[in-house]
């Protein structure tokens, strides 16, 4: 599986047997629909009839940004290593650069995402862009607006962020508008891919949120010493050892109390040592909600009694996530085949009954 | 070890010298941005602030030190790569070697839209050249 050429950013596969089931994986996949494209590619030709003020040049123009999205995480994995074969030292490319390179790129994309659905295919008709122009316009002041109220320090990234999800939030609501005053029935494709817009704005607020808002703290903590932040107090209240299975730890219990000093919940971060191969890990405890999680990790031993801890309270984490969840519910309704009886429906309003024609 | 006892726990403690006064929020908020931005030159793929190895913790002393120092983001990320070398570093800086790397997409991106642009605008002109000739 590894070469080790290439280190990656994830550590999971570094047993060999489980990059086989990898690389079964990718076969079928990657595979399959290469073998799929290879034997049906030819029958795949498309008609160019459109204008460059449409729908069509709108969906090319967010492909392409997509396309050089990937091909940038190429650039920035392989760097290094071209770096170094051409003698010029070694070098680390990490999310610093990624994040640099993706935010304006995606920013870019939610440009072209909240008008595309606005604009008719193959050209557009006239005051089509207008609204998508005072949506943008719009959405600039609400970001404003939200950066002035949650007094945070300014960034670019944070800007873009809430701009790009509140403009498509707006597209979308517009979408909805023009179709319920126009007494338009809504069709499968459109409510999946409302869902599946809604679903990116989501995943935008929630990245945007952990990445600017957080708390944390890195401290040294033992048994009875506690520590607030964001409103929560944490109190690590004791050390115990744990045997699992594969592996021992040494384990912080430590509470969440609400501001009232209340209990919420215990977190449990684990030091692990793995008994097959002596391997430490540290396994960090995590309080999810719908608002925040709160994030718990142990480090190294620094006294008798006390611990290394970090903790991180990150808002909206779960958005992150529950906005893939709406993009893939919105993008399973437009892929998933129509049911067979309501397209002959569409397609012949009474059906001949074989029988009748036979007899 | 000493280090991160001294620079965690009594971070407001020292002196301020020289150099820019720093507050303490700062000071924090500063420390785990750079401490975010150094990789780890022992655990693979991790950065100084998610790293538990002992070096690490170490060199986010080093960090708290060098502010408390009032020296600058720059002036640490600079000592740091000193010390050990560029590949610390997971913002490399831009210059003649890695003007692709940073200019790189960019440049891909404007020459895709380019492309497509005039190949889109070619076909759109032949079919309305294609149009009059059948009238």
């Amino acid at each position: 599986m590894r070469s080790g050429i290439v280190q990656s950013v994830h550590a999971f596969a570094a047993d060999p047997t489980r990059g086989m089931s990898v690389l079964f994986l990718l076969a079928v996949f990657v595979g399959g629909a290469m073998t799929l494209f290879a034997l049906k590619g030819e029958q795949i030709k498309s008609e160019l009839d459109m204008h460059l003020k449409s729908k069509d040049s709108l969906l090319i123009a967010g492909n392409i940004v997509l396309v050089i999205a990937a091909l940038s995480v190429l650039l920035g994995t392989f760097y290094p290593l071209i770096y170094d074969l051409m003698g010029l030292g070694t070098l680390s490319v990490g999310a610093p650069y990624f994040n640099s390179m993706f935010v304006p790129l995606a920013f870019i994309v939610f440009i072209l995402m909240g008008a595309g659905p606005l604009i008719s295919w193959k050209q557009s008709k006239p005051g089509q862009w207008q609204p998508i122009i005072c949506a943008f316009v719009i959405s600039a002041l609400i970001a404003g607006l939200i950066i002035w109220l949650t007094q945070v320090t300014f960034e670019l990234s944070l800007l873009l962020g809430f701009w790009g999800a509140s403009y498509i939030i707006l597209t979308i609501c517009y979408y909805i508008f023009l179709h319920i005053k126009q007494h338009k029935a809504f069709k499968r494709q459109q409510i999946g891919m409302l869902i599946a817009h809604f679903g990116v704005a989501i995943s935008v607020i929630g990245a945007t949120c952990v990445s600017h808002y957080e708390e944390q703290a890195l401290l040294r903590m033992g048994p009875g010493q506690g520590k607030p932040l964001a409103g929560y107090i944490f109190v690590y209240d004791s050390t115990v050892n744990v045997t699992e299975t594969a592996f021992t730890a040494i384990q912080a219990n430590i509470q969440v109390l609400d501001e009232n000093e209340q209990l919420l919940t215990t977190l449990t971060p684990q030091r692990q040592t793995f008994k097959t191969n002596g391997m430490e890990m540290s396994q960090a405890s995590i309080d999810r909600n719908l608002m925040r999680d709160l994030y718990v990790s142990k480090g190294q031993q620094l006294s008798d009694t006390e611990y290394l801890i970090r903790i991180s309270y990150k808002p909206f984490a779960c958005f992150i996530w529950l906005g893939a969840l709406w993009m893939m519910f919105g993008a399973l309704l437009n892929i998933l085949p129509m049911p067979i009886r309501q397209q002959q429906k569409q397609t012949s309003a009474v059906p001949t009954p074989i029988q009748e024609r036979t007899a | 070890m000493r280090l991160i006892l001294i620079t965690l726990l009594f971070i407001s403690q020292l002196s301020h010298a020289t150099g820019i006064q720093y507050t303490d929020a700062e000071v924090k908020a500063l420390g785990f941005e750079i401490a975010k931005e150094l990789r780890c030159p022992k655990s693979v793929n991790q950065n100084l602030f998610d790293s538990q190895a002992p070096i690490a913790n170490e060199l986010k002393g080093q960090i708290f030190l060098m502010l408390e120092e009032g020296k600058s983001k720059q002036t640490i990320i600079d000592f740091m790569v000193e010390r050990y070398g560029d590949k610390i570093n997971y913002q490399p800086e831009v210059n003649a070697s890695t003007a692709l790397l940073w200019f790189g997409p960019g440049l891909m991106l404007v020459i895709a839209l380019v492309i497509a642009f005039l190949v889109l605008n070619n076909q759109i002109k032949q079919k309305r050249l294609r149009a009059k000739v059948e009238k």
